[in-house]
C-alpha cells in the first residue's frame, strides 16, 4: 500500500500521495488511502461485496470517478470497506473493482473521517518512472 | 506536485487589521487580495492561504478585492474564510468558492436552564443526544422519507420541517433566508445526489461538525444579548454545526464535472482545477445556482430536524416542555454559500454574486433580508470555536456592508493540519483531559476527536477581536462548552 498522508498542503482537509509501478497499482494505493481515511480497515468485517465498474476518457477522470464511487457508496448505502481489489484496463479507460466491507457500525468499527469528496485541488496523475498522484480529500 | 514554492507576499498595511496583496504578486490578478487579520494572525496563516486567495483574485468578473477573514486557513480552491463578489453579467459561479458542504452552517438555541440545573444531568443529556442525533461516517437520520418527499425538502427547506411537525413556526424567522431559498429547482439535481442524501436528514457528519451544550460565560453587550434571549452567564445554550451532508457534496461534485466542459467551451483558464467555474449568466451557471439552493434548503432542514431532536432530548431529561424551557432559536447562519445580494460599489447599488466559503453573512440593521424584528437590531452571527475554547454570538454592522459585503469570520481557523494534530494527542486521552476540565465529550471517532483538539486551532478570541476592532461584527456573547457531541 504505497501511500502516505502529507502535512502542510492543506490545514482543513486531508492530503495523500499514492504511487504504483503501474496504473492498477496506483489505483490500488489510492483506494487504500481513501479507505484508511474513513476507517481503521482492520476493524471492518468483509461481509458485503460490491462490484464497481468505472469508465472515463482520461486517467485523471478514471481515478477521480473511481474514488468518488467509494465515497458515494458510504453515504448512499451506508457502507465502509476493508479492502478494494482494482484492475485498470490496458487502454487506461476502464477500472474494475471489487470492494469488501460492511454496513457502518460505530459501536463495532473504528471509524475515522466522513470524507465529503475527492477534490481536484492541483490534481494530477503523473508517470515519471512509476505512477504518482497527490489528492486532497474534503473532510 | 502541489505547488509548495509559494512566495511570501509583500503586504500593504491598510489598517491595523487589514492587509492587501497587490495585483503585482501574481500574473493574472484582476484585483488585490485583502486579508482581515491582526499582525499575529497574519503571521500564523499558512502560505497556501495567500496562494489560494490570489488565485481567486484572478477569476473572471471579480471587480473588488478577494477577501479573507481572520480565521482563514488553506483548503482547496478558495481558502476557508474566503469571500468574493462577482459581477452578475461578466462574473462566474464556482463550487470551489462555496465548498462541497453547501450551506454548512451554525445554529444557536437558548434555554432558561442554568449551569447548576444542567451539570448534574449533563452525562445523561449528552449520552441521549449522542444516541438520538447520529454522527460520524455515513449514518442514516431518524427522518424516514421517500425520495419523492425529499424533493419537497429540496424546495421547501426548513418550512417542510415545520409543516411535518419538526419545529415551531417562529423558528423560520430566525433562519437565514427564512430557511428556504426560493430559486431551488429539484429537476436540476442528479438521482445520484438524491440517493446519497435522502436518508441523511438529522445527521451531523464528521470533521469539525458538532452539537454542543454551552453556557453564556461572557456577556459583552447585555442589552443586545437580552434581545436575543440571553440574560446571564450561567444560562445554558445549545449550538449545532453541520451542513447538507452527502447530498450537497454530490451536487458540488456533479457540477464541477459540468463546469470542466463549460470552461473549455468558454475559454476560461484557472490556476487550480478546484476553481472550476461557469459564467453566472450561462445555462450551466444558473443550473448550478438552482441546484446549490436545493442543497442549501436540505441543510436548513437538516439543522431544523436536529433542533427538534434536541428539544425532545431536553424534554426527556429535564421533564419540562421545550416551550417552558424557552428553547428558542437565536439564529441559523450559512457559512458555505453563494448569494445574489445588492451592495454599494463606488457609491452605486449593484447586484453581485457573493461567494462565502467558511465566512458568515453579517448584515447590519436595515437589510430587507432580515425578519422585521431583526431588521432594527442587525443580524446575529454565530462563530463556532473548538470544543475546548468556546464560541461566540456576534452582531452584523453597517460597516460590514461597506467593507466586506456584509461578511465576517465563521470559526477559529486551523493552525495545524489534521495529520499533525493526530500525531500530538490520542482521542481517548483528549476525552479524559476535557472531562477533567468539565467538558463531557462523546464522539463517533477518536481519531477525528484528536484532529479537532483545541491546540489545532487559532485562539478564537483573536479572530473575533479582529473583526470587532475592525467594526465588522460586534461581540455580544462568548460561550464556554460543558458538553459536546463530536462527529
Amino acid at each position: 500500500m504505497p501511500y502516505k498522508f502529507i502535512e502542510n498542503v492543506t490545514r482543513a482537509d486531508l492530503c495523500f500521495e499514492a504511487t504504483g509501478k503501474n496504473l492498477t497499482a496506483l489505483f490500488q494505493s489510492a483506494a487504500d488511502a481513501v479507505l484508511a481515511a474513513m476507517a481503521d480497515v482492520r476493524s471492518i468485517k468483509k461481509k458485503i461485496t460490491k462490484k464497481v465498474i468505472i469508465e472515463a476518457e482520461t486517467v485523471e477522470d478514471l481515478l477521480y470517478n473511481f474514488l468518488e464511487e467509494i465515497i458515494f457508496l458510504k453515504d448512499a448505502e451506508n457502507l465502509v470497506f476493508a479492502d478494494a481489489q482494482v484492475t485498470v484496463s490496458p487502454d487506461q479507460k476502464k477500472a474494475t473493482a471489487t470492494l469488501f466491507g460492511d454496513t457502518v457500525s460505530p459501536t463495532t468499527q473504528k471509524l475515522h473521517q466522513d470524507v465529503k469528496a475527492v477534490t481536484r485541488h492541483y490534481y494530477k496523475v503523473e508517470k515519471n518512472g512509476e505512477w504518482k498522484t497527490q489528492i486532497v480529500l474534503d473532510i | 506536485m502541489i505547488n509548495r514554492n509559494i512566495p511570501l507576499p509583500h503586504f500593504e498595511k491598510k489598517s491595523p487589521n487589514i492587509w492587501d496583496i497587490p495585483t503585482s504578486y501574481k500574473e493574472g490578478m484582476r484585483v488585490p487580495a485583502r486579508i482581515f487579520a491582526s499582525e499575529e494572525l497574519l503571521k500564523d496563516m499558512d502560505l497556501a492561504v495567500f496562494d489560494q486567495l490570489t488565485n481567486v483574485a484572478c477569476l473572471p468578473g471579480i471587480t473588488t478585492p478577494a477577501l479573507c477573514m481572520p480565521d482563514g486557513h488553506s483548503g482547496y480552491g478558495f481558502p476557508i474564510g474566503g469571500v468574493a463578489a462577482f459581477d452578475v453579467n461578466s462574473g462566474v459561479i464556482s463550487p470551489g468558492g462555496i465548498g462541497f458542504d453547501i450551506n454548512c452552517g451554525m445554529r444557536l438555541v437558548t434555554t432558561n436552564l442554568t449551569l447548576k440545573e444542567v451539570r448534574p444531568k449533563l452525562h445523561k443529556l449528552v449520552d441521549l443526544l449522542f444516541e438520538r442525533v447520529p454522527s460520524g461516517v455515513g449514518g442514516h437520520g431518524f427522518v424516514k422519507i421517500e425520495k419523492s418527499q425529499f424533493k419537497d425538502v429540496m424546495r421547501e427547506g426548513a418550512r417542510w420541517c415545520i409543516d411535518n411537525g419538526y419545529g415551531w413556526d417562529e423558528d423560520l424567522n430566525r433562519i437565514e433566508d427564512f430557511g428556504r431559498i426560493e430559486h431551488a429547482d429539484a429537476n436540476l439535481v442528479s438521482d445520484k445526489a438524491i440517493s446519497r442524501g435522502f436518508n441523511q436528514l438529522g445527521t451531523l457528519g464528521s470533521g469539525n461538525h458538532y452539537l454542543e451544550i454551552q453556557h453564556a460565560a461572557d456577556i459583552f453587550d447585555a442589552k443586545t444579548a437580552a434581545k436575543f434571549g440571553i440574560h446571564s452567564p450561567d444560562q445554558i445554550c445549545v449550538m449545532v454545526h453541520c451542513g447538507s451532508r452527502g447530498f450537497g457534496h454530490q451536487i458540488a461534485t456533479d457540477y464541477l464535472k459540468v463546469f470542466h466542459d463549460v470552461m473549455k467551451r468558454e475559454g476560461i483558464a484557472v490556476r487550480d482545477p478546484e476553481l472550476s467555474c461557469a459564467p453566472f449568466s450561462s445555462k450551466e451557471g444558473q443550473n448550478y445556482f438552482k441546484a446549490m439552493a436545493c442543497a442549501a434548503n436540505m441543510a436548513f432542514a437538516n439543522r431544523q430536524v436536529i433542533l427538534h431532536r434536541i428539544r425532545e432530548c431536553f424534554k426527556t431529561v429535564f421533564e419540562q416542555s421545550p416551550e417552558k424551557m424557552e428553547m428558542n432559536l437565536v439564529y441559523d447562519v450559512a457559512h458555505n454559500i453563494a448569494k445574489l445580494e445588492e451592495h454599494n460599489v463606488d457609491g452605486k447599488k449593484k447586484k453581485l454574486l457573493v461567494h462565502r466559503k467558511g465566512a458568515t453573512r453579517c448584515f447590519g440593521p436595515g437589510r430587507q433580508e432580515l425578519a422585521p424584528a431583526l431588521r432594527k437590531i442587525g443580524q446575529p452571527v454565530i462563530i463556532g470555536g473548538s470544543m475546548e475554547t468556546g464560541s461566540y454570538l456576534l452582531l452584523g454592522t453597517e460597516k460590514a456592508l461597506e467593507e466586506t459585503f456584509g461578511s465576517t469570520a465563521h470559526g477559529s481557523g486551523r493552525t495545524m493540519s489534521r495529520t499533525q494534530a493526530r500525531g500530538e494527542v490520542r482521542g481517548e486521552q483528549l476525552q479524559k483531559d476535557l472531562e477533567k476540565k468539565g467538558i463531557y465529550v462523546r464522539t463517533a471517532s477518536y481519531s477525528g476527536l484528536a484532529e479537532e483538539a483545541g491546540f489545532a486551532y487559532k485562539p478564537i478570541s483573536s479572530v473575533v477581536d479582529t473583526m470587532h476592532e475592525a467594526g465588522i461584527s460586534k461581540k455580544i456573547v462568548g460561550f464556554k462548552p460543558i458538553g459536546n457531541i463530536k462527529g
